[in-house]
């Protein structure tokens, strides 16, 4: 066909034939039909390739490197003691820069962009007695603060900045207590705690000339705290308590480098140390994740490790501390460690001016920065695109973070990751749930299995089928049924993929789970029954036999597949009465220890295999159809019987084109949608059984594409997912089309 | 088998041979053809029958109570017995209606122990706009609570008061959707001038005094509204005087207000021809009306509709651009490895799955060209979104995306079964080339298209995965054409005939009361790819005769 185009381009560019009469507007109007027909075309083909452009284009955020830029160094403006600031922090708008000032006891606020002051909040509560602790909660406006006098303060800070009408800011700042609870009657030197919904969780360590002492306070619900100690030896002088949001877990840090940890509602008496202390190296910062399920640990050589809870054996009472990854050292000892206040990232700042910003999920330490002095205290913005470090110098640095996307690598979009709550590093796609402490889980991998697994069960239907009947279209068939057979294929190709679905899940899957055994069986009851009424058929006399010609055994052989389809359903129950304990789902779950559910890869594999039959078919009866006729010839003529004929040479001249066939045919089960979405149960697993269903990327992105954001990282996932399905048959159709092109040469070379 | 082989010459002879393997492979051609007869007559069998009426079998349980309802299947099944040995029964799955007085309108009844089978001539049932069916016997018929005719005379009067019963209560449905709806339409419309104006108008004077306009405007609209409100509710009163009380089969009393009902009939007294009455009134309902009760019941017109508009849409986008591609690529560009390997992406974007094809129209046409043209045009109704949301527009885009290798590759093929002696002819007597493609080979292709054509409507038709994330909902509220100006909205969402299956069929959560509905919604859609298919194929042996015989050839 293309030669015959090319000389057809050829006359036409000889011009020879428009001859110079013609009037100027045929001439105008060709060359204008010329230009528009080019365009056209070449737009429609521009087309073809934006669309792999710009899916690639959505996901390329995800594996762009952080950014960050340095804003400003400079002295906090009105704050007045000597002293460092207790805390500081950044509100929810990353607007609003503030810190709590030991000498005027009172926030003082800055503007985060020009560093102008705004305000200076004073806190009544803590005007008679001096401050010793405080602790800022990372994720909400809340603080808690402990005074000489043994007193615990919990409070709300809200931030509020509207613009007015000429955009300038107004800014409206409060203190609203919580609790100010007497704990003791020694100064308090630590504090920390959780707020979730309104239950207020403290754990205080308040020191005497006699010793150290801890306490937990818990309010829960807006009622009344109550405190009640906790006792145990420690090792050294506590440098750090930390309480976790359901106010059960309670780790205290030595200096010594020990970590003890508590379960508040089992033993208030006897800790659990988790790390003990070593010569040389030992835990200087230690702080919860978001989730408060796992923890980071920051070292004396400024070392920092991401620690996993993770239940060894499955009698275990506690679930011991793993460490699940080294981050990139910082320079000198950790001093602080803030966690982001949504996200599975957060800082770490060491007393070598080392501002690390990493994000554990991943295991990347995004960024690296550097402040000009050791670091005292260190806010992450509730945005997670800005940092801000307090330094020795008194001075504030403040960095523009730019990394909308830390949770995705190579790694965690493809490989295992160990997640919180696992006990070993797993494949698992978890995209979303009603929690903001959630962490999501992006492997592509279960659903690329998933995917792989469908079409696999699809094909190992499909492919004997298909190819079978081709084989039989092509060689052995009248030509008169085959005016029938390919348009009833064609039909059957044009069967909406959501009709498909809808019966195999509605009407195929319930069915099936009464009838497993008999459908199992017709592999085997169908060919017998063929193959028991071929011996019969060769016993009936020449005479009925040619009444029958080459080329019909159609007629004999639909009736002869109903028959069989009738045998199995019969045979069906006996067989599981025998040899199944009358009960085959029981009898699988015995023997694999699998339970097999309603929706699993038979369906799938009839559902798929019924989708995909006609593709492989029609392909590869064009493949065999188009062997040059001497080839048959020739091989009849030297006495091969037409089987023979057919197998071994159509088969094997024909079997690039068949692959192909299956090619295409794989692509398609691979991008096929409605019918795994209804006919499966759409869990991601790792598993290849055929008893369970799986999720595929199709369905996977039809089900979540509705409801992820634009722009965040679950979207872009998406795109990749869709990317990764786009490449997959893209690469199998272009294999499969240029085998094709090839096998087309050579046919017309013989 | 070796020693009945021996004995027999014939037999090893056709084993050898081979002839056996060739009625294997028969075999496999004979299953993928029952498999696809299967379906349609599955599909044909479940999808024709739902609506004729069924008789109303009532039986006797094992505690006494009776059971009123259509057997809707039988089957035979396994359990495990009272000695623990596993026995098989039978059971069947009934529909007993009364879903307000039930809880469930379906229930598998095992037939040990059921007595009293028959089926009562004055058993009725009776279809509700709420709640499903009411199957039972009727008592008496009210007016004003007090009952005024009992027994066969009830049900006399009950069919002579039905119609006029229906008449109000669609005059009423017909107020308030365009009285009513017309002046929300006005308010909705007021409102939206108001913040263009806000957001537009400059000079504050000017601005004042349109905004103090339009909200007279607005507070009249209201006044209105109060008005018809009123007019109906008075409506909707005289319509619930009257009312029946029904006894279901347990001996439970219900009484329905008559315009809660829409239809009534007792199956075990009509005849053939009622029957056939019957049956083609509800299938008349079924195109022709919207759909009720969470898309189990009442008609799936919307659906069609929007199945329609969106092929509409979709073939006058990829017909020109398909045709002017497969033009380009036969006529114009130059023959070579770029074309080739243009035409194997071509063929390529044919096998692409279509969901990537809605990612596609999600992230492109959706966010990206539909928010500039919201910040542009419509800048006053954000954050809601006019064309920054799926739609039938969008929906018809991506869709044309999805189609249009199919028509350049049919078209291509028809383009390059036109002999060549007539081009040459053609341009031999002196016509350009543009003519000669316009007057020589454009009608000879035209066949060709028209086919590349019909395939891609019937696989617009026939796809749902990339509309479920570019514009198709499971109820619209509105049409995308009605009578509010400009007429013709192609930012709205639509309902699609092969999304209503996924959604009814699985979304639903009564999904024995949907399964007629969706069985009918797949039997309509596969009707309707098979009739485009099979005029396709015809067109195509059609061409392909012509030019096997061609003088040209």
């Amino acid at each position: 066909m293309s030669s015959q185009a090319a000389t057809w381009e050829s006359t036409a560019e000889k011009k020879t034939v428009v001859p110079k009469k013609a009037a100027a507007s045929v001439k105008l109007v060709d060359k204008a039909a010329d230009l528009v027909i080019r365009a056209g075309g070449l737009l429609i083909i521009g087309a073809v390739f934006a669309i792999m452009f710009f899916l690639i284009k959505e996901c390329v955020p995800l594996f762009m490197p952080a950014k960050s830029e340095i804003v400003f160094t400079k002295p906090w403006p009105g704050l007045t003691g000597e002293q460092k600031p207790l805390f500081v922090g950044i509100d929810n708008n990353q607007a609003v820069a503030y810190a709590l000032d030991a000498g005027s006891k009172s926030l003082i606020l800055a503007n985060a962009y020009t560093w102008q002051p705004i305000l200076q909040v004073p806190i009544p509560a803590l005007a008679a007695s001096e401050i010793t602790a405080s602790y800022r909660v990372p994720y909400e406006d809340e603080f808690f603060a402990g005074t000489q006098d043994g007193k615990v303060l919990a409070a709300k800070m809200p931030v509020e900045t509207t613009y007015g009408a000429d955009n300038a800011p107004s800014y409206l700042a409060d203190v609203l207590e919580r609790f100010f609870v007497q704990v003791g009657q020694d100064p308090v030197r630590l504090v920390h705690g959780r707020v979730r919904e309104s239950n207020v969780y403290v754990a205080a360590v308040l020191e005497s000339a006699s010793g150290q002492s801890v306490f937990s306070v818990i309010a829960p619900d807006g009622e009344e705290p109550v405190v009640e100690p906790v006792q145990g030896q420690w090792d050294g002088v506590i440098r750090q308590v930390l309480m976790d949001d359901e106010g059960s877990k309670l780790l205290v840090l030595t200096d010594k480098g020990t970590i003890y940890h508590y379960f508040l509602d089992n033993d208030r008496t006897k800790p659990f140390a988790v790390y003990e202390a070593k010569e040389g190296r030992r835990p200087t910062a230690i702080e919860w994740v978001i989730g408060d399920a796992s923890m980071l640990v920051g070292f004396s050589d400024g070392s920092l490790e991401h620690w996993l809870q993770v239940r060894k054996k499955s009698t275990d009472v506690m679930r011991a501390y793993v460490k699940s990854y080294d981050f990139d050292s910082l320079k000198g000892a950790v001093t602080a460690i803030v966690p982001s206040s949504h996200t599975r990232g957060f800082v770490a700042a060491s007393d070598g001016g080392s501002v690390h910003v990493g994000f554990t999920t991943s295991e990347r330490t995004l960024l690296k920065l550097q402040a000009p002095a050791p670091v005292e205290a260190l806010v992450y913005g509730a945005k997670n695109t800005a940092v801000l470090a307090y330094d020795k110098n008194k001075n504030a640095t403040i960095w523009t973070v730019e990394n909308p996307h830390p949770e995705t690598t190579f790694k965690t979009l493809f490989s295992k990751v160990w997640y919180e709550g696992f006990d070993q590093p797993e494949f698992a796609w978890q995209s979303s749930s009603g929690s903001d402490s959630f962490e999501a889980k992006y492997s592509l991998t279960p659903l690329i299995v998933g995917t792989v697994k469908g079409a696999f069960y699809g094909l190992l239907f499909a492919v004997p089928m298909a190819i079978f009947a081709a084989l039989y279209t092509s060689q052995f068939m009248h030509w008169k049924n085959r005016a029938i057979v390919k348009p009833t294929v064609e039909i059957m190709a044009a069967c909406p993929s959501v009709v498909v679905g809808f019966l195999a899940g509605l009407w195929l899957a319930p069915l099936l789970e009464s009838v497993t055994v008999s459908v199992l069986l017709m592999v085997f009851v169908i060919p017998t029954v063929v193959l028991a009424l071929f011996m019969c058929w060769s016993r009936v006399p020449q005479y009925y036999r040619d009444k029958v010609p080459h080329g019909m055994e159609l007629v004999i052989l639909v009736p002869a597949v109903i028959v069989g389809f009738m045998i199995s359903n019969a045979l069906g129950p006996v067989v599981e009465d025998i040899f199944f304990q009358a009960n085959f789902k029981q009898w699988v779950f015995n023997v694999f220890g699998e339970q097999m559910e309603q929706r699993n890869c038979i369906v799938i594999g009839l559902a798929m295999g019924f989708a995909v039959i006609p593709i492989i078919f029609t392909i590869s009866e064009d493949a065999l159809t188009n062997v040059p006729r001497h080839f048959v010839s020739g091989s009849l003529a030297l006495g091969a019987s037409r089987w023979q004929t057919a197998t071994r040479v159509i088969l094997p001249t024909a079997s690039p084109g068949i692959f192909s066939a299956v090619m295409i045919g794989f692509g398609r089960a691979v991008g096929e949608t409605m019918i795994v979405l209804m006919a499966t149960g759409n869990t991601p697993i790792m598993s290849m059984s055929p008893f369970n269903g799986m999720r595929t990327l199709s369905a996977n992105i039809a089900v979540e594409i509705p409801e992820a954001p634009v722009g965040s990282t679950h979207y872009r996932v998406l795109f990749l997912a869709a990317v990764v399905l786009f490449m997959m048959t893209f690469a199998v159709n272009t294999a499969a089309e240029i085998v094709r092109q090839r096998l087309r040469e050579k046919y017309q070379a013989v | 088998m070796k020693a009945e082989l021996n004995k027999d010459p014939d037999l090893k002879a056709l084993f050898h041979r081979g002839e056996h393997l060739i009625w294997i492979t028969g075999a496999a051609l004979s299953l993928s053809l029952l498999m696809i007869t299967g379906l349609i007559l599955l599909v044909i069998s479940r999808g024709m029958g739902f609506f004729w009426p069924s008789p109303l079998t009532q039986v006797t349980g094992a505690d006494g109570k009776d059971i009123a309802g259509v057997v809707m299947s039988s089957e035979k099944f396994r359990k495990q017995g009272a000695d623990g040995k596993m026995v098989s029964g039978e059971r069947s799955n009934i529909k007993v209606g009364n879903r307000d007085l039930y809880g469930l309108d379906f229930r598998w009844v095992e037939h040990e122990g059921l007595t009293n089978w028959c089926t009562p001539k004055d058993a009725i049932q009776i279809e509700r706009w709420e709640y499903g069916d009411f199957i039972g016997f009727i008592k008496s018929f009210n007016q004003s609570d007090a009952p005024v005719a009992e027994g066969t005379v009830a049900w006399e009067r009950f069919k002579k008061e039905l119609p006029i019963a229906l008449k109000l209560h669609r005059k009423i449905a017909e107020m308030e959707r365009d009285e009513i709806g017309a002046i929300n339409n006005d308010i909705r419309a007021a409102e939206l001038k108001i913040k263009k104006i806000q957001f537009a108008e400059k000079d504050a004077v000017k601005r004042d005094s349109q905004v103090a306009q339009l909200q007279a405007q607005i507070a009249k609209d209201k006044v209105e509204f109060e008005e018809v409100r009123v007019k109906v509710a008075k409506l909707a009163e005289s319509a619930r005087t009257n009312s029946i009380t029904m006894l279901s089969s347990d001996g439970r009393e219900k009484t329905i207000l008559m315009d809660q009902i829409v239809r009534a009939y007792q199956p075990n007294s009509m005849s053939f021809l009622q029957k056939a009455g019957h049956y083609i009134e509800k299938l008349t309902e079924f195109i022709t009306d919207e759909p009720r009760e969470a898309n189990t019941e009442g008609g799936i017109w919307p659906a069609i509709f929007g199945t329609v508009m969106m092929t509409l849409i979709l073939s006058a986008l990829v017909a020109p651009l398909g045709v002017v591609a497969a033009f380009y690529l036969r006529e114009y560009a130059k023959q070579g490895p770029i074309v080739r390997a243009v035409r194997i992406a071509i063929n390529n974007l044919a096998g692409v799955p279509s969901i990537v094809f809605g990612v596609f129209g999600l992230g492109f046409f959706i966010y990206t060209i539909g928010g500039t043209l919201d910040s542009i045009f419509y800048p006053e109704r954000l954050p809601t979104p006019t064309f920054g949301t799926g739609g039938i527009l969008w929906a018809s885009f991506t869709l044309a995306l999805l189609t249009v290798p199919v028509v350049i590759v049919a078209t291509e093929e028809s383009i390059a079964a036109v002999p060549r002696g007539m081009r040459e002819g053609s341009l031999a007597l002196g016509a350009s080339k543009f003519q000669t493609v316009c007057r020589i080979i454009f009608p000879a292709a035209v066949p060709g298209m028209l086919t590349g054509l019909i395939l891609a409507m019937a696989r617009g038709a026939g796809e749902v995965a990339p509309l479920m994330i570019t514009g198709v909902v499971k109820l619209a509220p509105a049409l995308p054409v009605d009578a509010t100006a400009p007429f013709v909205h192609l930012e709205r969402k639509f309902m699609h005939l092969g999304f209503h299956i996924y959604d009814v069929g699985f979304q639903s959560p009564n999904i024995e009361a949907a399964k007629p509905m969706v069985y009918t919604t797949t039997l309509l859609l596969l009707i309707v790819v098979v009739l485009l298919n099979v005029a396709a194929i015809q067109l195509r042996d059609k061409i392909r005769k012509k030019y096997q015989t061609g003088a040209f050839a």
